[in-house]
């Protein structure tokens, strides 16, 4: 449901609007962009490319927009930095914990100041206290830009930090939770 | 046990991924055995037509003496090879003698006098050109049977004639030997042929099925690791992972022996440019499946337990995709002092100091050229990552830095796709150098051609005969001078060119001042001169006439000179020779050791019509053609036939490789690929990532390859004792094909980038 709504699958029933736009009439190239731009996405296990340094990994989404190299480099390094990642920026992926490299997801997910973030159990593979340092600095950095996060967890915990729920329930959208914090 | 049990239930209940991917290895495989079937079966092939050959072979049994014995009772035989074509033609002119012997194989009977029997496939040319009849006198019987020929293509002929007919023909008393003279291809050509069919096929191959062991290398290690966290010991890791790799490399070697046999089959009926065998001669020896069933699963063992090694050594790190070790320098060891000897035999070609010792070179030789072919497979990860990581550093483009990226990360993905493709480049140049090396042998690059023909008991209206054949454009007679054989002294002697003006000029393109009836000696500045033909210096020259009664001319080297220049071609005529006019020779007598030299153009046809037309005059005549060496043409037709074969065979093995670790590598990429395009990368940006990957490593790769190749194809000429050392001709096509192979790979890893999107790609295992 989660790449439905990022236009990346395209759904059976129904219709996904952004911005007044039905992503379903937009063709690959316009949703590329839409993804490039104004979408960003934390996945489960970070997913950062293994062979890029830390900062090139946060810096990735402003490359593809065409940044260039040492502006992007630039803008990733202050992001890393808000995240106490600074010390990692020349390291590889395989070299930092894995508290860090969802970090580092965060950070990438972030740098190009994006509408939406999409995030696939951000904090799953983690433990709780790793977990809940995570989630604070992704919020806190979301809400610092303005950036709406659409997060989805099994944790009740960290469902807990949202300020709207939405539960599903074997595949169906089986209730609907608001609170306003 | 157990462990292979456990890996064989893995290979079969994993998935249906796995269960393509363990087709791909051995459909991979097999590609590769039945490759190496074929190049283990040419020197089988070349060895059974020589068994054939040696079995037709004449023999004679001798006593202790050396003696034939019953030589004057037993049967005639001469065997005369001429060039048909670029192909030689072999006839046996037999006279029957007081005693019966047995046929050779392939005749059910010795041709009488008048009968003849033909290969099928002279049969075959005898009814297209009726000719060639002049040179196969005689009814045909029937045909020669596949036991008495090399190979389906050979022109043979038995050809019955009577005693007086055959006067230099020797006794024969039965057939076979255990060798032959005659070999398709030389003993020291073989070796170099093998030598390179090495370097061309099973050097990619032992890449490629490499390459076919370590399908889906990094998911496969993950499992293991897991199997090794789970409790198994580093031994029972490394049988889990080769029940796999065993079991598709044995099933990939059977089908691969029974596509062999089947390629057999169909190529041996077509056949192949100037190489042609009976199917039964390219069949399966014990030896070649032996090699086939036990070689391939070994290599496939020895490759696939790289990676197993290090699962077991360090499950944790595999199952964190821990960032591989940089590739050890000492890769660079063997390329190094091969390309230092290399060097230095091209160095010593260009400053004229060739070497003369060959026994130094042979072994030095062939050592430079595989430690420069093992070290390059060696030096290209390390070249690779130390390029990669520059370029990534410093270039401004995203797709390129990307690509670099990765290659840098795993430098030896790079190994995988483009050492077949650079090894075949490499080998390619090596093979240019001995088709060179072989040309030079047998390429007759005059644009005339001379037949010789010994006059002895050739009369005078024969000799006329062979002077008036179509197409022969010169004539004239060699004379020797007469010397004491039984004389322990070194002989002094003078060779004397019988002619008139317009003869000469027939011979030579430039020869002023020629006046018919004067003797003259013969000078040319580009010839070395005849130290005995010293000016007023008496020579004997023996004469027989018609009733056999003999008598000397005694010729005085005249003082006269006549300054003539050749072509640079073949010399016909050698400075020092003295000139004299026919009418010098006393009416009815003939000379008693002479040749008759005819000239005509080097076109291979008119040649082959020439020789026609002297074999219609005598069809027993022995004619030589300098300059044509015609079982060396053949052989040169064979070899460059094999070594055709052999770059097709690499061709296919390295584009197979390069396709098959492409594509590997790409599927490896997925979920890497797959995050890249949920965070907006074009399709183009990640195509051009693919295929600045794969190109940069490649042409890095190619150019060393040429380069390397170049010097080693000239140090091989350098040490070949041939006069060309720089080939500047190949060079286009190898770039050529260079550049082909570049554009190849580019265009091929386009594909391997989807349009579609499947997150479920970036979930683990």
């Amino acid at each position: 449901m989660l790449y439905c709504l990022a236009g990346v699958l395209p759904v059976a029933r129904g219709e996904v609007r952004f911005e007044g736009r039905a992503l379903g009439e937009l063709d690959d190239e316009a949703l590329s962009a839409l993804r490039r731009e104004r979408f960003g996405f934390v996945f489960q296990y970070g997913e950062l490319l293994p062979e890029l340094t830390v900062e090139e990994n946060a810096a990735l989404p402003l490359r593809l927009a065409g940044q260039r190299k040492a502006e992007a480099l630039a803008v990733a390094g202050e992001v890393l930095s808000r995240l106490g990642l600074s010390g990692l920026r020349q390291r590889r992926p395989s070299q930092v914990s894995g508290g860090q490299s969802q970090r580092i997801a965060v950070a990438r997910a972030l740098v190009h100041q994006p509408t939406v973030v999409f995030a696939d159990e951000p904090t799953g593979s983690l433990d709780s206290a790793n977990s809940t340092t995570v989630l604070d600095e992704f919020l806190s950095l979301a809400r610092s830009q303005g950036t709406a996060v659409l997060l989805v967890t099994h944790d009740a915990q960290v469902a807990s930090r949202a300020d709207s729920q939405y539960t599903m329930h074997d595949g169906a959208l089986s209730a609907l939770d608001r609170e306003s914090k | 046990m157990k462990e292979l049990l456990l890996g064989l239930r893995l290979l079969s209940g994993s998935g249906r991924g796995n269960r393509v991917r363990f087709l791909l290895m051995a459909g991979g495989s097999a590609i590769g055995v039945c490759c190496l079937a074929m190049v283990l079966a040419i020197p089988a092939i070349l060895a059974t037509q020589d068994g054939r050959k040696a079995a037709r072979e004449a023999d004679c049994r001798r006593d202790d003496r050396r003696v034939c014995i019953g030589s004057d009772r037993a049967p005639l035989e001469l065997d005369l090879t001429d060039p048909y074509g670029s192909r030689p033609m072999i006839r046996i002119f037999h006279a029957p003698g007081a005693i019966t012997i047995a046929p050779p194989p392939g005749l059910r009977k010795l041709p009488s006098p008048g009968e003849v029997f033909v290969s099928p496939k002279l049969h075959e040319e005898l009814r297209e050109e009726p000719g060639l009849a002049q040179l196969v006198p005689g009814r045909e019987q029937g045909l020669i049977g596949a036991q008495g020929l090399a190979h389906p293509d050979e022109l043979y002929a038995y050809i019955g004639v009577s005693r007086d007919q055959l006067k230099d023909g020797h006794a024969v008393t039965s057939y076979g030997r255990s060798y032959t003279h005659d070999e398709t291809v030389e003993p020291s050509t073989l070796d170099i042929v093998r030598f390179t069919l090495a370097g061309v096929v099973l050097l990619p191959l032992a890449v490629y099925l490499s390459v076919c062991a370590r399908l889906s290398a990094a998911a496969r290690a993950r499992r293991l690791a897991a199997l090794r966290l789970l409790g198994l010991s580093k031994k029972g890791v490394h049988r889990v992972n080769a029940a796999e790799t065993v079991a598709a490399a044995l099933l990939g070697a059977v089908f691969g022996l029974g596509i062999y046999a089947v390629v057999n089959q169909l190529i041996s009926r077509v056949g192949l440019p100037g190489f042609r065998w009976y199917p039964s001669d390219g069949s399966l020896s014990l030896s070649t499946a032996l090699i086939c069933l036990i070689g391939c699963p070994a290599l496939a063992w020895f490759a696939g337990s790289v990676g197993a090694r290090k699962a077991a050594a360090n499950p944790l790190a595999v199952r964190r995709g821990a960032v591989e070790k940089p590739p050890a320098k000492w890769g660079l060891l063997p390329l190094l002092p091969g390309l230092g000897v290399i060097t230095a035999y091209c160095v010593a070609g260009a400053t004229g100091h060739e070497p003369r010792d060959s026994s130094l070179s042979s072994l030095l030789m062939p050592l430079a050229v595989v430690s420069v072919g093992v070290g390059l497979v060696l030096a290209l990860p390390i070249l690779s990552r130390t390029l990669s990581r520059s370029v990534a550093r410093t270039s401004r483009s995203l797709p390129l830095g990307l690509a670099m990226r990765r290659n840098e990360m795993e430098p030896g993905g790079t190994l995988r796709v483009a050492t077949g493709l650079i090894l075949l480049v490499y080998a390619a140049s090596l093979a240019q150098g001995v088709l060179i090396e072989l040309d030079q042998v047998t390429k007759n690059s005059s644009p005339v051609q001379s037949y010789v023909l010994p006059l002895e008991g050739i009369s005078e209206e024969k000799q006329r005969a062979f002077e008036e054949v179509a197409g022969v454009r010169g004539h004239f007679v060699r004379m020797n001078s007469w010397w004491d054989h039984s004389s322990d002294d070194w002989p002094h002697t003078l060779s004397m060119v019988v002619a008139n003006c317009d003869q000469l000029r027939k011979m030579v393109p430039t020869a002023h001042g020629c006046l018919n009836g004067r003797s003259v000696r013969l000078v040319s500045d580009g010839q070395i001169y005849d130290e005995d033909s010293r000016p007023g210096s008496v020579f004997p020259f023996l004469l027989h006439g018609s009733k056999g009664q003999k008598k000397f001319l005694k010729v005085r080297v005249p003082g006269r000179t006549l300054k003539y220049q050749d072509d640079g071609g073949e010399a016909l005529v050698d400075s020092g020779e003295v000139f004299v006019p026919p009418s010098s020779l006393p009416a009815g007598f003939r000379p008693d050791s002479a040749t008759l030299v005819l000239l005509s153009s080097s076109a291979p046809e008119t040649v082959r019509s020439v020789l026609d037309g002297l074999g219609g005059v005598d069809p027993t005549a022995h004619v030589d053609t300098p300059g044509v060496v015609v079982t060396a043409l053949q052989q040169i037709t064979v070899v460059k036939t094999i070594l055709a074969m052999g770059m097709v065979l690499g061709l296919v093995i390295g584009v197979a490789a390069y396709l098959v670790a492409a594509t590997d590598r790409a599927v490896e990429r997925r979920p890497q690929v797959t995050a890249l395009s949920l965070l907006g990368a074009r399709p183009r940006t990640l195509r051009a990532v693919q295929v600045a990957q794969v190109v940069l490593p490649l042409a890095v790769g190619l150019v060393l390859a040429v380069v390397a190749g170049k010097a080693a194809e000239s140090s091989y000429l350098v040490t070949g004792g041939g006069e060309v050392f720089w080939d500047g001709a190949g060079v286009p096509l190898l770039l050529a094909c260079a550049l082909g192979v570049v554009a190849v790979a580019a265009v091929g890893s386009l594909p391997l980038i989807g349009r579609r999107i499947d997150p479920e790609l970036i979930r683990r295992d």
